[in-house]
């Protein structure tokens, strides 16, 4: 029985939850909700079934409902709000989350890109060591490149005020990280969010401990800039070459020669890219909402294998 | 008392700014700005009233002679000079390094672009004035790392400072600059940047870690700041220290860097510089022993005061390091109450 899943709002990110439900063996997407006539066409060019005008129609054929900030949610056994979706008090996903405390939940919340990035890091890297605290400077791209709100076209401008991002990373850190601090400045970019990050050790590990631990953790791509990844573009256009579905890297890119230890100290840089990152997060709230005792790290290796992500590319072109 | 004679090579975005600032000084003057003959900032440099001398020999078509007169050729100046700046791009000043000591009692200051071993000793006037007294060659820290001095600086003297860990957001390029910054790409450093090692070289006790991106901007570098104090403080006492410390600003309502662009060309600021760093009072926290905050560098102004403050310091012309800082605020019209400049 494949878990139904319908997904409202066609947006950056509701597109892209649309293919990836399409990719999966054990899930069937049974429409797509959209109020705007042009993305409509493009759901039903895609083959997708278009969502009624009455959601709560096309609610009662779904387990899922994966809510991409279309507009009123009905009532379904199940409502997975995306990273655009301001929403307290749902069980927020991650991959520091117990699956435990998600299936069954009729109300779960997935977080920003960057806020998953930095759960996947304390995932790959608590093999290595455990952090105590955490620094992350964000250098974040003022908006999608086709947004036309993305504010100052050259300036920089640090964010101070933001309640609901504070609440949303408390939520998922505090579990694992006694302290941390994030500090963002919006910058004229539009293409990702680049992460500069200070992680201290209980104890001090290895740079080579480190690494591995990086390039052997799921949805973590580690690559060097004496390979060509100078700069973001450089990771862009590598990206663009592979074929992927809108040259999407759901994966974070870890700078191999950023990654520095001093005593307990570890420093790196890591890219994040915001439509792409949060897709095999929800697809991964999807089935663990559904499929009781399901193992965390078998949701995993399913979902990315559907998505083709697996493997690193990079490594994979190096043999 | 004969004004120290100061010559200045390249008057490029550094170079014209210290000549002004020199210039506005009581005990000191412009006695040339040199360039190359193929550069047009030289017809900036005679436009603003200094006298041009060329650093090779010209070539026809060159704006030399052709757009502005010459008054003689780099070692001419050099003979009339007790002090050069030279604020030429990275790399340049060693072009000219054996000139300046031929000429024996000249003193010779470079910019922070030349790497930290080019010059015996670095500079940062709030540091180790003292250490210049008497040098020939000196190397002023570079624009982001005399940012990150001042804070580190005043917060270790307040507070006590642990470590820092430092991320800065810079622009990539000097205006007009083509190819050397992609356009909507950012360039991590690998590794930790040159910055917490320049700052060591004046605050050589501080444990500092720093790493860079470089961003497609260009009104000023943004850095963020993590600091471990040794004693608990509160965000106010943190702004209060900063706020009584020359040469920083501590601001409250203006959201980004143009906006503060626009308030310093709203000041009157010439060329709206700004040459103190701004701290975001808005990003002034304090979580037990830790402090968090954010600052802006407005790269192309904030080394000239240390710039005129070395002049003073490496011939001997102010013994004290803090009159000479107020001496130069007070000129350049960026001074604080006077109480605030002692050690």
């Amino acid at each position: 029985m494949r878990i139904r899943v319908g997904v409202i709002g066609y947006d950056l990110i509701g597109k892209r939850v649309a293919d990836a439900v399409a990719l999966q063996p054990d899930m069937s997407l049974e429409a797509v909700c959209e109020a705007d006539c042009g993305r409509r066409r493009m759901i039903a060019a895609k083959g997708y079934p278009v969502g009624d005008d009455d959601v709560r129609q096309f609610a009662a054929s779904c387990d899922v409902l994966v809510n991409c900030g279309g507009g009123p949610v009905p009532e379904a056994r199940t409502v997975i709000h995306g990273p655009q979706v301001r929403r307290d008090g749902a069980v927020m996903f991650s991959a520091l989350t117990d699956t435990i405390s998600v299936f069954g939940s009729p109300t779960i919340k997935v977080p920003s890109a960057n806020t998953l990035a930095l759960a996947r890091l304390l995932r790959a890297l608590g093999e290595v060591a455990r952090v105590e605290r955490l620094f992350a400077g964000i250098v974040a791209r003022a908006g999608h490149a086709t947004s036309r709100a993305t504010g100052c076209v050259d300036a920089l401008e640090p964010i101070f005020d933001d309640p609901y991002g504070r609440r949303e990373l408390e939520t998922v850190l505090s579990p694992v990280v006694a302290s941390f601090h994030v500090r963002s400045v919006r910058a004229p970019y539009t293409q990702s969010n680049l992460h500069t990050l200070k992680l201290d050790l209980a104890a001090p590990a290895g740079r080579e401990r480190a690494l591995a631990a990086l390039s052997g953790a799921p949805r973590i791509v580690v690559g060097a800039a004496r390979d060509g990844f100078r700069n973001t573009a450089c990771v862009q256009e590598f990206f663009r070459d592979l074929g992927r579905s809108r040259s999407d890297r759901p994966e974070l890119f870890v700078w191999e020669e950023s990654v520095t230890t001093a005593g307990k100290h570890l420093h790196l840089s890591l890219d994040v890219d915001p439509e792409a990152t949060p897709i095999p997060e929800m697809i991964d709230a999807i089935r663990i909402s559904q499929v009781e005792g399901i193992d965390a790290n078998d949701s995993i290796r399913r979902t990315d294998q559907a998505l083709g992500i697996a493997e690193s590319p990079i490594a994979a072109g190096a043999q | 008392m004969t004004n120290v004679r100061v010559a200045i090579v390249g008057y490029g975005v550094i170079g014209r700014r210290a000549a002004d600032a020199v210039r506005l000084q009581d005990d000191m003057e412009v006695v040339g700005v040199a360039g190359r003959p193929a550069s047009f900032s030289l017809r900036d440099a005679a436009l603003q009233g200094y006298r041009v001398y060329l650093t090779d020999a010209p070539k026809p078509g060159d704006p030399a002679g052709r757009l502005f007169a010459v008054a003689g050729k780099l070692d001419d100046l050099l003979r009339n000079a007790d002090v050069v700046l030279d604020c030429t791009p990275s790399g340049v000043p060693g072009r000219y390094l054996d000139l300046y000591r031929r000429h024996d009692r000249l003193v010779a200051i470079v910019q922070g672009g030349e790497k930290q071993g080019f010059a015996g000793t670095s500079f940062n006037a709030f540091a180790n004035y003292r250490e210049a007294a008497g040098k020939k060659l000196i190397r002023v820290i570079s624009c982001s790392s005399t940012g990150i001095a001042r804070f580190v600086y005043t917060v270790d003297k307040a507070f006590g400072l642990k470590q820092a860990f430092v991320a800065l957001v810079r622009r990539a390029a000097d205006p007009g600059k083509a190819g050397k910054t992609p356009h909507n790409a950012l360039t991590p450093v690998m590794g930790q940047s040159h910055h917490a090692p320049d700052v060591k070289t004046v605050l050589p006790q501080l444990e500092l870690f720093s790493m860079s991106v470089d961003c497609p901007t260009t009104f000023g570098h943004v850095i963020n700041l993590q600091a471990d104090l040794r004693r608990e403080a509160t965000a106010d006492e943190v702004a209060g220290a900063l706020d009584r410390m020359p040469r920083v600003i501590v601001g409250n309502g203006l959201r980004n860097t143009a906006e503060l662009a626009e308030y310093c060309q709203d000041l009157g600021r010439p060329r709206r510089d700004r040459p103190e760093i701004y701290v975001w009072r808005e990003g002034i926290h304090v979580d037990g022993t830790t402090l968090v905050a954010t600052i802006s560098v407005h790269m192309e102004s904030i080394t000239i005061p240390e710039t005129v403050d070395c002049i003073r310091a490496a011939v001997g012309l102010e013994p004290c390091g803090w009159t000479s800082v107020y001496k130069t605020d007070r000129a350049l019209g960026i001074d604080k109450p006077k109480e605030c400049y002692r050690p």
